[in-house]
């Protein structure tokens, strides 16, 4: 019946009339179901499928791990790097994956501040991935140097050599603007994470259970003024996040953008770059969402109006990309430097034409389809497109890196292929990434479970009686 | 009831304390791997136990007497066994302390001394450059002529050198000093240093390339 | 050696044990016993060889190289720290200062000459040579083999003790069997004996030989070389009746000819040549003249990429053009060659348009030209060059004879001695330092001729194919072994004196020789006797002087002054065969890299890329795209050649510029027996090399099956059309003097930097400058680098990967069409920018720029994120993939300069303008209280150089060359509308074209 009292379709997650508002958890759920469905897959015996899925990732985590030792050991030349091309796969792998670590805090803390209710079905993962994407990120610069044990002099710290690090570096940068990233996102992400860890706690069965999930709830109570509290910081934290952002990204691309290189020496990096790490990010919340609500049984929270929404986001990012790639070869053609206008034709052209055609066919083509409603909500094509998306997106910095293989001295040209320790390192890296986020799933719960609650009908401060639960019942 | 109320307390003095003790890990690791605490005082003993006390200090020889090639070579050079023999063939020329320099003599194989001051591969350090500047062998070897067994009495750390480097009136000596152990400047180094900073055009390089290559 | 404790440092000695001990780890047992008696210590003190010094640099830094990890410890300041000895001597050698290092004159010999050079020396270790200024035939320079040479003393490989079958043996021994076998040949004059040896330049040992050859009347001896000088011998028999040697100064010819002569690289004396050449090619100002070169040859060679006009024939049409040239000169210019009629071959026409304009200039030349025939080119091409600079009357002004003091027929030589030996008249065979079972023709097949003779002792460098068939193997010194002493070009004598004893037990021609004699002696004694004997009586303090200098005044050969006998050179030329039309030649030539393959086992060498088709650790059949073509043959591919019915399965190489119609065959390849580095690297051309065609041959090329892996370090040829060789006609330079400088792109842009952060306005502020009107792109300038700073080579799969480590490196561009190409050469060192893209990337700040505006690279400091060379626009900068050295042999350390570090893996490196060569002038400058002088401080690169194309100074200081050069309007830096403000840079390449020639 609550159906029939609503106006008829279309129905929007964000109308411009109240009574038009598109219910954001689907079926008729109690706050107890929610609470339910949420720990079930903390609560419940792991099934064998999260036993598959966290076996053959742990196995790339150890791919990982055994190509890190064996460079560490032997040095950077077991990779394909050379002389005109100094970085290959491995930052071509770091800026992809930073790219991947956008949208967790973009979801959670912009579309927050925008007042987004929709979001909170994805948000606690999405963060997630977030933080494991920059975990995966970081391991790149780390081994890219090879002797990893002289990291430490290109951190700020006194020495007894008296010598500082150079902080006109955009490397340096990097370590700044990632760093801090990376520490915002994580405690962002715990601070949301406590009232669903108390509910833990207090569902606990046994006592290590308790134990731990208790340390971690740090004695929430869920009283008034804890809200109050919480609420506050969750606000102030979002505003600290959501510059980061546009931030990180932006000094990521100064890794090019500042450099002599052409094809590098570019002045659009920055928005083109956030915009293409958005639209990366969104691709891999998508692929996990597309699965974890199937795996869980969480789709009537994760309802596919949230799905589409997210098509229409990568839709829009993915323009901006697709804008930013015909405005560098206009910006080449009209500076009128020939250095530029070359490096431009060879990409498309060249030796790594294959790898540019790749990267235009998954960025700018493929997201296209996404002006039909009807793809926009079938949830195989939306799978397979994200999937692409990201090995698009790969492949634009690949191409981007690719610069270095033809610059001003063409007696220094060279042409760089992978070996197979750094596919395997790539591989690896995937696993890392996967195996941190199958242990989140079996042991945080991958939905905000109070968040949710909040934009449960019953929780409506109008809607008494809505969804057939009694205000106030205990979640 | 799951946790004590006290618990309520601990996350103030749990956040304190920890900062207190990295804050005291840090200083001590820092001080452990400073050369000061891995340098300053090293003292092995050497096949020969020859006493800078009794030559430098007692006997007042001049440094550059075994260490003959100071002003020339970018090597102070450690004496070759016969510059011992020029006086031992006469004075305490049977000493067993003095055997494995006398064996050196006979055989032609080198004693072997271990080395005190010891600047890492990629540190080129030109003893010729610093002596004639004015640079006094006690500025960085200290008081060499009270030392029974040779120390390092310098940190010998990079910051250390480039303090000098930096500003060198603050050390520098007229040339006449600059084997003298326990020099006092007549009147203020500062000025004295400026003046001679300004009268022998004394400029130590602050590049890398100076020290490195 | 301290740092370390290893057998050396435990069971220290003297300077001698200090590698001896390197050779007990070696594990040859025999040798301790006899080490004592190996050197009488007279001999050794003679020598001033110093013992391990206070700062043993060579085990410091090379600790560096092996030991990574201790550097990251020591960058962490030392948490442990290794036990160091220092081990002083026990007495100190006259006049030697530790840590200072000397310099020794002595002579080198190669292509039967002595090139006079500085050693320098380190505590005892030769790690560097120069030239020798006072040398006539050196003036200072070197070419790379010379500055290689100093590699070959330090090589692993090579034979360290006799042999006899495969049991290593003793001197002992050796004296022990030969001194019975003596006296049985003595009795009947040493009937059977035979020896063959190696051209030499050297007096004491050609009168040691002749000594031999009184002492056993019926033996034979007989000279071979691979690459010899037959022709040009002949040539001068043919054309004077005597031997001649060409004497040339030809800084004073207007207009020169080459007839296939690599004058500038592979002819002997050719470090001379270049230095004249060069003089004749600078031009100050549009008042300046240029000298005029003209070339014919078959293949690019260095002489060829400077020509200002190039005529790509095949190997015999060479000849064709010097007749049609005397032709039109006696016919059109009324030039008299002995009356004789000279009557023009066939000629294509451009051709027949070359000689016309050629003629013409030659005429209007006289006395002021010269035509040059190559080494490969028959004998009458050198008898009709000989008579053309007679008749347009160079001979004098540009060319002056001196009589061959050798002139051995060594083809002949070596074809009578394989019959012989093949006829049993050998019994016992010397072989002294020649490697005839490789490089002897293949149609005598010496090998199996060897197994026919009964006794065979071969003294070789390395127990190398010849000496492994022989029943006893001796091993040869080094030249900076032992002593000797060498001629000049121009006969001017040099003593060569040894740097260090004999690192194993090789002893030299000169000692053997001895042997033979009966009465063994060491070579000093043997030399000193020598000269006592030449001064009447010995005088020490002449000798001293003849050391020091490293010349003996006055020593030159006398002049001749002679007619050449036109009719015999008309009557050799009536002779000629006509060369068969169509179907391919083959030209045999020395290797830019091997050489004859006696270089084979030096990794700098191989690693070295060939100056024109840019080719490392190989060679490869040479074609040109046409001759290609038709053969349906791609670059890489594999063909066979066959030359008198002998196949080779060898890579093909398409090399623009090549006449078609030949194939172009580098010899000096292929070896099987020679070292680690050379066995088994490129392909032996000479199985293809027959007593009738030693340098040219009918040959023909088939397609083969499979694809072979050329590795070179440019990959594209071509320089898309960027101004960064600028080049123009002398024509142009004088109307427009600026062309250089209007060719730059951009207008300079403004930069958001600003140079506060650096001071550039103190003295001194160092700059480079490079000419490529001089630079004739011969790489010695890239050995020297090597050399001087430690440089690794790294393999022919890592070249393969673009990780080649060459500081210094020079980039060869076509320009033109495929077929008609001209090169040009661009050295590219570091640039030291003032405003460096590699400086405010680097996160560590580990390079950064010095008050006297070098761009430093402080490999202690440097993590290795590799941004600085991705931002480097020349893309100068060299990165260490891998731990370079961690396999390399012990000894090889001791090659190692101890100014400089060696770096580790993980570590950026580059051209430092030779930091280490300004601190200690700086250092020297400040403690005498005076100002560094222009020329005080050359960069390796520099001093090596033949033509004197790279000169370095203080840009500030007016009066300095660099400064002068700097302002000069040819100059122009590279890129540089990116405002990188290089310190480094070039002046425009000129050339001279016969305006005529366009008419034509």
């Amino acid at each position: 019946m609550s159906t029939a009292t609503v106006p008829p379709e279309p129905r929007e997650m964000v109308p411009d009339d109240p009574r038009r508002r598109l219910t954001l958890v689907q079926g008729r759920h109690s706050f107890a179901d929610i609470t339910r469905m949420v720990c079930a897959p903390v609560e419940e015996p792991a099934t064998r499928g999260w036993w598959v899925g966290f076996g053959i990732a742990s196995m790339c985590l150890g791919l990982f791990v055994a190509m890190v030792v064996y460079l560490v050991l032997v040095g950077i030349g077991i990779w394909g790097l050379n002389s005109p091309q100094g970085w290959g796969f491995d930052i071509t792998n770091f800026v992809w994956w930073v790219g991947i670590g956008h949208a967790g805090t973009l979801i959670s803390a912009i579309l927050y501040l925008f007042r987004q209710k929709w979001r909170t079905a994805i948000n606690r993962f999405a963060e997630a991935m977030t933080i494991f994407a920059v975990i995966c990120a970081l391991m790149f610069p780390t081994i890219h140097v090879g002797r990893i044990w002289m990291l430490w002099m290109a951190l700020p710290i006194p020495n007894w050599e008296a010598i500082w690090p150079q902080f006109r570096s955009p490397l340096l940068w990097d370590v700044f603007a990632v760093g801090t990233y990376f520490t915002v996102s994580v405690i962002f992400w715990y601070m949301g994470l406590i009232p669903d860890l108390a509910t833990l706690r207090d569902r606990a069965k046994s006592k290590v259970r308790w134990l731990v999930y208790g340390i971690l709830a740090m004695g929430w109570r869920g009283s008034a003024r804890h809200w109050a509290n919480y609420e506050k910081a969750y606000l102030i934290l979002a505003g600290i996040s959501t510059p980061l952002v546009l931030s990180v990204h932006s000094i990521v691309s100064f890794d090019f953008a500042v450099s002599v290189i052409p094809g590098w020496h570019t002045t659009i990096f920055p928005p083109y770059f956030v915009a293409g790490a958005i639209f990366s990010g969104f691709a891999m919340v998508m692929t996990l969402a597309i699965v974890a609500r199937r795996a869980f049984r969480l789709t009537d929270v994760i309802t596919i109006d949230h799905l589409d929404n997210m098509n229409k986001i990568m839709l829009a990012t993915g323009m901006m990309v697709g804008y930013a790639y015909s405005m560098e070869f206009f910006i080449s053609w009209y500076s009128g430097n020939k250095y530029e206008m070359f490096t431009f034709v060879n990409r498309a052209f060249g030796p790594y034409a294959w790898a540019y055609w790749i990267m235009i066919t998954c960025n700018v083509l493929v997201p296209q389809i996404f002006w039909f409603r009807k793809n926009r909500r079938s949830i195989p094509i939306m799978f397979v497109a994200s999937i692409l998306i990201n090995v698009g997106m790969w492949f634009e910095r690949f191409v981007i890196i690719m610069s270095l293989s033809r610059d001003f001295l063409p007696s220094s040209w060279g042409y760089y292929k992978p070996t197979w320790v750094e596919i395997c390192t790539l591989i690896g890296s995937l696993g890392l990434f996967f195996t941190l986020f199958f242990l989140f799933l079996r042991f945080l719960p991958m939905v905000a479970m109070a968040e949710v609650k909040n934009v449960l009908p019953q929780a409506d401060p109008h809607g008494h009686g809505e969804g057939g639960v009694p205000p106030g019942e205990p979640a | 009831m799951i946790f004590p109320k006290w618990t309520n307390r601990t996350p103030l003095p749990v956040a304190v304390g920890g900062g207190f003790v990295l804050i005291l890990v840090v200083t001590a690791f820092a001080y452990y791997i400073s050369p000061y605490s891995t340098q300053v005082g090293y003292a092995p003993t050497q096949p020969v136990p020859y006493s800078h006390k009794l030559h430098a200090g007692a006997l007042g020889m001049d440094c550059r007497y075994c260490h003959v090639a100071v002003e020339r070579s970018p090597v102070a050079m450690v004496p070759v066994s016969q510059t011992c023999m020029n006086c031992h063939s006469v004075i305490k020329k049977d000493s067993d302390k003095l055997a494995p320099i006398r064996q050196s003599v006979d055989t032609g194989l080198p004693v072997q001394w271990v080395r005190v001051h010891h600047a890492p591969d990629f540190v080129y350090f030109n003893h010729s450059a610093h002596v004639n500047a004015g640079v006094g062998c006690e500025s960085c070897h200290g008081r060499i002529d009270q030392m029974e067994v040779v120390r390092q009495a310098k940190p010998l750390n990079m910051a250390w050198c480039l303090d000098c480097h930096r500003s060198p009136e603050k050390y520098v000596r007229p040339p006449e000093f600059v084997t003298a152990m326990g020099y006092v400047p007549a009147g203020n180094q500062l000025e004295l240093g400026r003046q001679l900073v300004a009268a022998r055009n004394i400029h130590p390089p602050t590049d890398c390339w100076g020290c490195h290559r | 050696m301290e740092d370390r404790v290893t057998p050396e440092s435990k069971t220290p000695g003297n300077g001698r044990a200090q590698w001896r001990s390197l050779e007990e780890l070696s594990g040859s047992s025999e040798y301790r016993e006899h080490a004592e008696t190996e050197f009488p210590d007279y001999f050794a003190e003679a020598l001033d060889l110093p013992p391990v010094a206070e700062n043993a640099a060579l085990s410091r830094r090379s600790f560096l190289g092996v030991m990574g990890a201790s550097l990251a410890l020591t960058g962490l300041a030392g948490c442990q720290r290794p036990l160091a000895k220092i081990l002083p001597y026990s007495k100190l050698p006259e006049d030697l200062l530790p840590g200072v290092p000397q310099s020794y004159a002595t002579v080198m010999q190669f292509r039967g000459m002595g090139e006079g050079i500085l050693v320098t020396s380190n505590e005892g270790r030769p790690t560097k040579i120069e030239g020798n200024p006072d040398h006539p035939s050196s003036l200072g320079a070197t070419h790379s083999y010379a500055q290689a040479s100093i590699l070959q003393l330090y090589d692993p490989d090579r034979s360290q003790f006799p042999t006899e079958g495969n049991a290593s043996r003793t001197w002992e021994e050796w004296n022990a069997w030969l001194t019975p076998k003596l006296t049985t040949l003595r009795a009947d004059g040493g009937r059977g004996l035979a020896f063959l040896s190696l051209p030499t330049a050297s007096p004491t040992l050609r009168a040691k030989r002749a000594e031999v050859m009184a002492a056993f009347p019926n033996a034979r001896w007989v000279d071979y070389e691979p690459l010899n000088r037959d022709n040009a011998i002949e040539g001068s028999r043919l054309a004077y009746g005597r031997p001649f040697r060409q004497q040339l100064a030809l800084d004073q010819a207007e207009v020169i000819v080459s007839l296939d002569s690599d004058f500038l690289f592979v002819e002997p004396n050719s470090v001379r040549h270049a230095r004249d050449y060069g003089r004749r090619r600078r031009v100050a100002s549009t008042q300046d003249s240029m000298n005029r070169l003209y070339v014919v040859e078959t293949v690019f060679s260095i002489t060829g990429s400077m020509a200002d006009h190039r005529l790509r024939l095949a190997p015999t049409q060479v000849a064709e053009v010097a007749r049609a040239l005397a032709a039109t000169l006696t016919g059109q210019h009324s030039m008299y060659l002995g009356g004789e009629t000279w009557s023009a071959g066939t000629l294509s026409d451009r051709a027949q348009v070359f000689v016309a304009t050629l003629a013409r200039d030659l005429a209007e030349h006289r006395g002021r030209s010269v035509v040059l025939a190559g080494g490969s080119q028959p004998p009458e091409v050198h008898a009709l060059a000989m008579a053309l600079n007679h008749a347009l009357g160079n001979v004098g002004p540009v060319v002056r004879y001196t009589l061959e003091p050798y002139p051995a027929q060594q083809r002949e030589g070596i074809a009578g001695l394989a019959k012989a030996m093949d006829t049993g008249q050998v019994n016992f065979l010397v072989v002294l330092g020649g490697n005839p079972a490789y490089d002897a023709p293949a149609d005598i097949d010496f090998t199996a001729r060897m197994r026919k003779v009964p006794d065979v002792a071969c003294l070789s460098f390395y127990r190398d194919e010849t000496a492994e068939k022989a029943n006893w193997h001796l091993p040869e010194t080094h030249f900076l072994e032992t002593w000797g002493d060498a001629e000049a070009w121009d006969g001017t004598r040099s003593i060569q004196q040894p740097l260090i004893a004999p690192m194993y037990q090789g002893k030299s021609e000169l000692e053997v020789l001895s042997m033979f004699l009966g009465r063994p002696l060491d070579s000093h004694a043997l030399l000193q006797e020598a000269y006592g004997r030449e001064w009447g009586v010995f005088s020490g303090s002449r000798w001293d002087r003849a050391l020091n200098d490293g010349v003996l005044p006055g020593t030159a050969y006398a002049e001749i002054t002679a007619t050449p006998d036109f009719s015999s050179v008309t009557a050799a030329w009536s002779r000629r065969t006509p060369p068969a039309s169509g179907g391919i030649e083959a030209l045999f030539r020395p290797d830019y890299s091997v050489w004859d393959g006696r270089f084979a086992n030096n990794s700098w060498m191989q690693e070295l890329p060939d100056p024109m088709t840019k080719i490392v650790w190989d060679n490869a059949a040479l074609l040109s795209s046409k001759t290609a073509e038709s053969l349906g043959v791609k670059d890489g591919d594999l063909v066979s050649v066959s030359v008198a019915n002998r196949d080779l399965e060898i890579a093909a190489c398409i090399v623009p510029g090549l006449a078609d119609g030949a194939v172009v065959l580098p010899l000096g390849y292929g070896r099987k027996r020679v070292g680690r580095v050379g066995d088994g690297v490129g392909f032996n051309t000479y199985a293809l090399r027959t007593t009738t065609g030693m340098d040219i041959a009918p040959a023909s090329v088939k397609a083969g099956a499979g694809h072979y892996t050329l590795v070179r370090t440019q990959d594209h040829q071509a320089i898309e059309g960027r101004p960064l060789v600028r080049e123009g006609t002398l024509e142009e330079y004088r109307k427009d003097p600026e062309f250089a400088r209007e060719m730059n792109e951009a207008p300079p842009p403004l930069t958001l930097y600003t140079n506060k952060e650096y001071d550039f306005s103190k003295p001194p502020q160092w700059g480079m400058a490079i000419d490529l009107n001089t630079c004739i792109g011969c790489n010695a300038c890239t050995i020297a680098c090597q050399s001087e700073n430690n440089i690794p080579t790294v393999g022919k799969e890592q070249v393969k990967k673009n990780r080649e480590m060459h500081w210094i490196r020079i980039d060869r561009y076509y320009v033109g069409d495929v077929e008609e190409a001209e090169a040009v050469h661009q050295p590219i060192p570091c640039m030291h920018c003032e405003n460096a893209p590699c400086e405010n990337v680097c996160p560590v700040n580990a390079t950064n720029h010095s008050a006297d505006g070098l761009n430093q690279m402080v490999y202690n400091r440097c993590i290795g994120t590799r941004y600085c060379n991705n931002n480097c626009p020349y893309k100068v900068r060299r990165f260490n993939f891998l731990a370079w050295r961690k396999h390399e042999p012990e000894v090889i350390k001791m090659a190692m300069n101890p100014d400089v570090t060696v770096r580790m893996r993980g570590v950026m490196e580059k051209c430092t303008y030779c930091v280490q060569r300004i601190n200690r002038k700086r250092i020297e400058a400040k403690i005498a209280q005076r100002d560094i002088q222009d020329g005080e401080i050359r960069t390796a690169c520099q001093q090596v150089c033949p033509t004197e194309a790279i000169i370095f100074g203080d840009l500030l200081d007016s009066e300095s060359r660099v400064a002068k050069l700097k302002a000069e309007e040819r100059s122009y830096t590279l890129l540089e509308e990116l405002n990188t403000q290089p310190r480094t840079f070039f002046l425009a390449r000129l050339r001279n074209p016969n305006s005529e020639m366009e008419k034509a």
